[in-house]
């Protein structure tokens, strides 16, 4: 299978004072396409560092990032901002949800800004809002939900666009073990029927085991990779 | 928990033949707690001596089975099990803590590679046992179908603890380290002798 993400010796060196801090130390890694990837790591490995550059949200300091095979560093910044809006769909630990707009409209909102309100795209927004389980919750104010239902909010949000990768940052980094347990099916079902490539940055070892390969960072590099047996053995049933 | 409760709880359901009751155990038991056929034979005898259970044969000749039933001391004996809740802990009679103890302090490194291999294998037996789960979700739901999850989902979480406390001790194995080779620098010797402490 093709890769989807390829990251390339990359560097990322954050200014602290008159030395640098090495977020990324000349890390090296791809992604195939359609693959769930579980990044674990401690506090300041550069997990999310990582992330931030894979979905075109920062820019390594040298090295490169590879999606289908188009060099990042080679792109405009509106060219990058079309990636962000049309392939990458982004889930956060806080949700990020805008508290004045509605589930639905949160949900609407990445179509909007991408001037791609269809009748075809609402109708989508309405399948996924019903696979996500927010069909009696779709007029609600986040206010009005639990952490697990802004989180659904949040997943269905980054699919509206249908992307073909989505990124999460430790997405059930604020949820109870049952909803932990629903968003990460959930986030599985969207590998399986959707066939999308997953990053997921987690600390926390139940989450991981969701993945189809589990790698652990340390001091901005790859340490440790574990490769989950039979990872196949779903998409073959 | 034992094979013993388990196949009382079993017979309560309905009687069974030995053939069956492994079978019934390894449906719940989601295929992660193995128990063998000996296993199942020497408990049934024990229940038999016990007067739990009570056997009769069914089939003819040259194909007779023997088919256990629960008596009512069996399910007396199940009923008050089931309903105490229990007293024991865990024990910790994790290998790998052995294997630490007797390590240290002589090799550091080779210490530091046993806990992450030891975490990567739980690491890969975690994703197995999820993808179980994965596979069980897509199921319809049934009562035997909870039970499995909810098994599965001990075994997560035993060994989520187990990664915990794995990477809990490589980050204080490696401060505790650090902190005898500055002090061994600090008195300017550097000993295998100052690492015993």
């Amino acid at each position: 299978m093709a890769n989807k993400v390829e990251v390339k010796d990359v560097f990322k060196t954050y200014k602290r004072g008159k030395t640098g801090f090495h977020a990324l130390n000349g890390i090296s890694l791809s992604i195939k396409e359609g693959e769930f990837l579980a990044v674990m790591g401690p506090s300041g490995s550069g997990k999310s560092t990582l992330l931030h550059l894979i979905g075109a949200l920062d820019k390594p300091t040298s090295g490169d990032v590879l999606i289908d095979g188009t060099f990042l560093s080679s792109l405009s910044d509106d060219a990058l901002s079309q990636i962000r809006r049309e392939k990458v769909g982004f889930i956060f630990q806080q949700f990020n949800l805008l508290p004045t707009l509605t589930a639905r409209e949160n949900i609407l909102l990445p179509l909007k800004i991408a001037g791609k309100s269809s009748r075809e795209n609402e109708k989508y927004a309405n399948e996924i809002i019903e696979a996500v389980g927010l069909t009696n919750f779709s007029d609600h104010l986040p206010e009005e939900m639990s952490g697990g239902q802004m989180q659904r909010v949040g997943i269905a949000r980054a699919l509206a666009i249908r992307p073909s990768i989505i990124l999460a940052d430790e997405p059930t980094g604020n949820l109870d073990s049952k909803t932990s347990e629903e968003i990460l099916k959930l986030l599985k079902d969207c590998q399986e029927k959707f066939k999308q490539t997953i990053i997921m940055v987690t600390h926390d070892a139940k989450a991981a085991a969701y993945g189809d390969r589990i790698i652990r960072l340390k001091d901005g590099q790859v340490d440790e990779e574990v490769e989950v047996y039979g990872a196949n053995l779903i998409s073959n049933l | 928990m034992s094979v013993k409760h388990g196949l009382l709880g079993l017979l309560a359901r309905k009687p069974q033949n030995g053939y069956e009751l492994k079978n019934s155990f390894d449906e719940i038991a989601g295929g992660f707690w193995d128990v063998n056929f000996g296993q199942i034979y020497s408990t049934i005898d024990r229940l038999l001596k016990d007067g739990l259970i009570t056997t009769s044969s069914e089939g003819g000749e040259g194909v007779e089975r023997r088919v256990y039933q629960i008596t009512q001391k069996g399910i007396q004996e199940f009923k008050d099990w089931l309903d105490k809740p229990s007293a024991k802990v865990r024990p910790l009679r994790d290998e790998v803590f052995v294997k630490l103890a007797f390590m240290y302090p002589f090799d550091k490194e080779a210490i530091l590679q046993l806990l992450a291999e030891q975490r990567q294998l739980y690491l890969a037996k975690m994703a197995e046992l999820t993808r179980k789960k994965y596979l069980l979700s897509r199921q319809s739901g049934s009562r035997d179908m909870l039970m499995t999850d909810l098994l599965l989902d001990a075994a997560l979480f035993h060994a989520e603890a187990d990664v915990k406390w794995l990477e809990h001790c490589e980050a204080k194995l490696s401060e505790f380290e650090s902190i005898q080779r500055e002090e061994a620098l600090e008195n300017d010797e550097i000993g295998f002798d100052q690492y015993e402490g």
